[in-house]
């Protein structure tokens, strides 16, 4: 019996693909899921610390009567930022990336499916606490917000531009310490308008009130501008 | 090296592991048996940095199709359209500054994406395959 000679050939192939084209597939679904449950879905990014779950609780006590709320949490490790919310009485999921330094949109559709997001207004992602990475993950939300607390200063938004570029808005926390340091909000807004002319920015304390009826007020916007 | 530098190293890696099931996929489509080169355009604007993602290529290629590939990396410059004026001009960074007005920044027309241009692989031919040619002549004898 004759041997079949095996030859390799180099085959050239054009692909002109993003590399994070299968995450953006993902997010285009679950936003048009989104969509179809008029659930707002809003993507939170900060460096740790910066005072996302503080706000989430701040929120949940001030919207909860008006809008039906849900959170995803996503952490590195612990289920502590889940359990403040679901003290709350909102319906949460967590997911622990384990090693993972941000969200993906897959990690997103499999925690939707943990939501009644059917009955559900708003769902809050709040991301893993990191100003690099999560900037480049779509997760399928329609509106984007970066938190950047007073303690970090304001040259965070020339240092991280990726997550600042990529909002809808800043949202400038814990400022009822402003009076104990050298922040000016005025630059956050020049930095910020940099890299988006659009971007609105928002300056809050969770822990006194101050802000947080601008912030209420945005979300209700968004709502109405994305589902009438 | 401080905790920085080890968070980004791992989501290059998480990055590296993407390319490798983006570009398996396409060996699979067309029937290939190995991936020997990759050509990958990262943009400025994006938060990659070329040498953390050859590291992490390279440990995470192993056990792959792709597992004797050269990863060829491209930075791609960020091009601008100045939100004051509309000029179209070139830039390393997001706060590069118009040539034109002088003012800061602009809507980002490209540089802001990891693209994978172009990959190389190996297919395997069997020379002894009959062609239409030779069955033919075969069975006329």
């Amino acid at each position: 019996m004759r041997m079949n000679q095996q030859n390799k050939q180099r085959k050239q192939v054009l692909m002109l693909e993003n590399l994070l084209h299968a995450n953006e597939l993902i997010a285009k679904r679950i936003s048009e899921h989104a969509s179809k449950t008029k659930t707002l879905l809003i993507n939170m990014i900060s460096s740790p610390g910066s005072g996302k779950t503080t706000l989430l609780e701040a929120t949940a006590k001030a919207l909860g009567e008006e809008m039906r709320i849900g959170v995803i949490v996503g952490d590195v490790a612990t289920q502590r930022d889940y359990e403040r919310l679901k003290g709350c009485n909102i319906p949460a999921v967590q997911i622990v990336t384990g090693s993972e330094c941000h969200l993906e949109a897959a990690m997103i559709e499999q925690a939707l499916n943990q939501l009644p997001i059917d009955e559900l207004d708003v769902v809050f992602i709040e991301n893993v606490g990191n100003l690099i990475c999560p900037a480049e993950f779509n997760l399928g939300e329609h509106f984007r917000v970066t938190l950047l607390s007073v303690p970090e200063g304001e040259d965070k938004v020339l240092k991280y531009p990726h997550a600042f570029r990529t909002s809808d808005a800043v949202i400038v926390t814990k400022v009822d310490l402003l009076k104990h340091l050298n922040f000016d909000v005025g630059l956050v807004v020049d930095y910020a308008r940099s890299l988006n002319p659009n971007i609105r920015i928002i300056a809050l304390s969770a822990f006194t009130g101050e802000g947080m009826g601008e912030w209420l007020e945005m979300i209700r916007m968004w709502h109405k501008e994305a589902f009438g | 090296m401080g905790n920085g530098s080890c968070v980004k190293r791992m989501h290059e890696f998480s990055l590296a592991l993407s390319l490798i099931e983006a570009v398996e996929q396409k060996a699979k489509e067309i029937g290939a048996t190995s991936v020997v080169y990759i050509k990958l355009r990262v943009g400025m604007a994006t938060a990659v940095v070329p040498e953390f993602m050859t590291e992490a290529f390279e440990v995470a290629k192993i056990g792959s199709l792709a597992e004797n590939a050269t990863l060829e990396i491209e930075l791609e410059p960020i091009m601008f359209s100045c939100w004051k004026c509309n000029t179209e001009f070139e830039g390393k960074d997001l706060f590069s500054r118009c040539p034109s007005c002088g003012s800061i920044g602009g809507r980002v027309i490209s540089g802001d994406k990891l693209i994978i241009e172009r990959v190389e692989m190996e297919v395997m031919k069997n020379e002894n395959e009959p062609t239409e040619q030779t069955a033919q002549a075969s069975f006329d004898a």
